[in-house]
């Protein structure tokens, strides 16, 4: 390969161009002639010189022309201009286009040795920096590269992270030390009602909408935490559906490599299951506590002073009756346990089997003749089905019927009437069974009518007395219904009684032609 | 001898009056009364040596009751046994941190509650 730097010489005079290449080419360059700009040009597009060496005047485009178009400072090579007459004026014109210096005719040797030593020095130095730049270029292009692959490594952590708190199924969000949101996982959001594209980076404190929830997390940022919190700390929040779920809320530490504390992470566990079976089992250690232990107790006086007074001036008969009212009481909250325990059985399977509704409604209100018969209360069914059959769980069903109609005996005025309407209902194109019972009683508030069927939170307490077990039977309505995928409604107001309405499906879609009227 | 007077304060009617004809038998001389407000006001007129409180009670409850009866200048000097179906852990020594002498828990014997009646009134 030639090593040799590459000199093209444009001159229109043949002598001048021999002479300049003569000479250029006894010091050692390689060197191409040209007699016009055009050819020179021509030729840079195949093979670009370090160095021109230009005529200034020449027939069709002047050497200041075509240094015009070589734009030396954004190439490599550079251009000497040559003036006839040392016409300083375009010496000075070419230095301003772009040419490194210019040599005067005649050519003397030693000057243009000079020059092209200079000029090649500094296509040198181009060629040198254009190398650096390509390096650093390339350099830079792999550190992009590396930083990119970098990023997306750390993006797919990311990604992983989130998919792994996730997963958790808990709500994680962590807080910086000065409580600014730096985290929050899909759950965490649900939980709090915040986005955390949104909030991040802002103070929890202002973010939070939910006072209640702000609260709890409060009185746990300022006191001593890490423990799961208590009852009281849980944190209820309604949904969608106006249920409500519990969160139990947690808060640790969140430490950097050097265990040096930078945040905390707050924790939130759906513990909605767990809180429905604490109620459950409160429920019934409530009713055993109370509802089984103090009709005993009556039971146990009465035995001890028939003990003391047989024979004597007690009235033996109203001893007997009134321990026969309590016997009954006593066999009805056994049955509202037994009838817990049956329903909570996740496993069952209902049956299915005809059911007669009139019958199994009379049954029911035989049961309930005492409690009926001490209150004065009368019962009266209206049938308004030719066929009052349902294909059904009967046991299951009774102990909906039984619950609903001991209370609108129990919860009737005096003297009151409690009306049972058997009807068919047209639910979204399906005909379901609907049994409507109605009592006189003081009604139910509206607040109470939304919690009615939730667990039993009435039998709790001093509330017991007053409600005698209605929680109870409410909530196994509800459970009745879910179980045969029927539905429970109440109607009510203060003083105008209460209807409660279930709704059955059946389970061979039976027509139930109406009576006509 | 004179009687001792007795006046129990539950809400279940039943149990008022089997445990009051029971201790009539003991030779007790009983009252009842179905809510706390009745209780207070029974108590004032009819100046029992014991009173006998249920816990569980709708509207005021038995620690309110008792309250009212502590309060209360005529009766408060009367000592107080409650009585309750609820469990608790140490119901005796709630019951007199709230200012009962005694606390028994449903269902009671008799014979417990004549003995515990004793022990107080003949103090």
């Amino acid at each position: 390969m030639d090593n040799r730097k590459l000199i093209h010489v444009v001159d229109d005079s043949q002598d001048n161009r021999d002479g300049l290449t003569c000479l250029l080419r006894e010091m050692g360059y390689n060197v191409e002639g040209y007699a016009n700009c055009d050819e020179a040009l021509e030729r840079l597009k195949a093979m670009p010189p370090h160095l021109y060496i230009i005529d200034v005047k020449m027939p069709g485009m002047s050497g200041l022309e075509m240094l015009q178009k070589l734009d030396t400072k954004n190439n490599i090579y550079e251009a000497i201009i040559l003036t006839a007459y040392e016409s300083l004026e375009d010496a000075k014109k070419a230095m301003d286009l772009g040419a490194v210096s210019y040599l005067g005719k005649p050519i003397v040797k030693e000057q243009l040795q000079e020059q092209v030593a200079k000029a090649l020095g500094l296509v040198a130095l181009k060629i040198d920096r254009l190398n650096y730049l390509t390096k650093l270029e390339i350099d830079i292009n792999g550190r992009k590269k590396e930083v990119e692959e970098t990023l997306k490594i750390l993006e797919n952590r990311d990604v992983m992270m989130d998919n792994i708190f996730n997963s958790l199924g808990e709500g994680v969000l962590v807080i910086d030390n000065e409580d600014s949101i730096i985290y929050m996982n899909a759950q965490a959001q649900d939980v709090t009602g915040l986005s955390f594209s949104e909030c991040a980076g802002n103070n929890i404190a202002y973010a939070l909408k939910d006072e209640s929830l702000l609260r709890i997390l409060f009185g746990f940022l300022e006191k001593e935490y890490g423990q799961l919190m208590q009852l009281g700390n849980v944190y209820v929040k309604t949904n969608e559906s106006n249920e409500n779920e519990y969160y139990a809320i947690s808060v640790s530490d969140y430490t950097n490599t050097d265990n040096k504390i930078i945040g905390k992470v707050l924790n939130f566990k759906n513990e909605t299951g767990k809180m429905h079976f604490e109620r459950l089992r409160n429920s019934l250690l409530t009713i055993i506590s109370h509802e089984l232990r103090t009709p005993l107790n009556i039971i146990m006086n009465y035995v001890s002073l028939l003990k003391v007074t047989l024979n004597k001036t007690t009235d033996i008969s109203e001893v007997l009756e009134d321990m026969h009212i309590i016997g009954n009481r006593l066999k009805y909250q056994i049955n509202n346990v037994m009838s817990i325990a049956h329903l909570s059985d996740t496993s069952m399977v209902p049956t299915n089997e005809e059911t007669d509704i009139i019958e199994l409604i009379e049954t029911q209100i035989k049961k309930l003749k005492i409690e009926a018969e001490e209150r004065s209360v009368k019962t009266v069914i209206r049938n308004k089905l030719k066929n009052a059959k349902v294909i059904t769980d009967t046991k299951i069903l009774g102990i909906a019927l039984a619950s609903l109609l001991s209370n609108a005996i129990k919860f009737n005025k005096l003297k009151g009437l409690v009306e049972i309407t058997i009807d068919n209902i047209n639910v979204d194109g399906d005909t379901r069974l609907c049994i409507a019972i109605s009592d006189q009683g003081i009604g139910i508030e509206p607040d109470q009518q939304k919690t009615l069927f939730e667990s039993f939170v009435q039998v709790e307490d001093h509330m017991t007395r007053q409600y005698e077990g209605i929680g109870i039977g409410l909530f196994l309505v509800k459970r009745t219904m879910d179980i045969l995928n029927g539905e429970v409604t109440v109607s009510s107001s203060k003083g105008g009684g209460s209807t409660f309405t279930l709704k059955i499906p059946d389970q061979r879609s039976y027509m139930h032609d109406e009576l006509e009227e | 001898m004179s009687q001792t007077k007795v006046l129990i304060i539950d809400d279940e009617k039943l149990l008022v009056k089997s445990t009051c004809m029971a201790l009539k038998c003991y030779n007790f001389q009983v009252e009842g009364a179905l809510d706390g407000g009745d209780g207070v006001n029974k108590a004032k007129d009819y100046m029992p040596d014991i009173i006998l409180l249920d816990i569980m009670m709708p509207g005021m409850d038995g620690w309110e009751t008792l309250q009212l009866i502590k309060n209360t200048q005529e009766i408060k000097e009367i000592p107080v046994i409650v009585f309750s179906a609820k469990e608790y852990s140490d119901g005796r020594s709630i019951a007199q941190e709230n200012g009962a002498v005694d606390f028994i828990p449903k269902p009671f014997e008799l014979d417990e509650l004549v003995e515990l009646l004793n022990k107080y009134v003949s103090n």
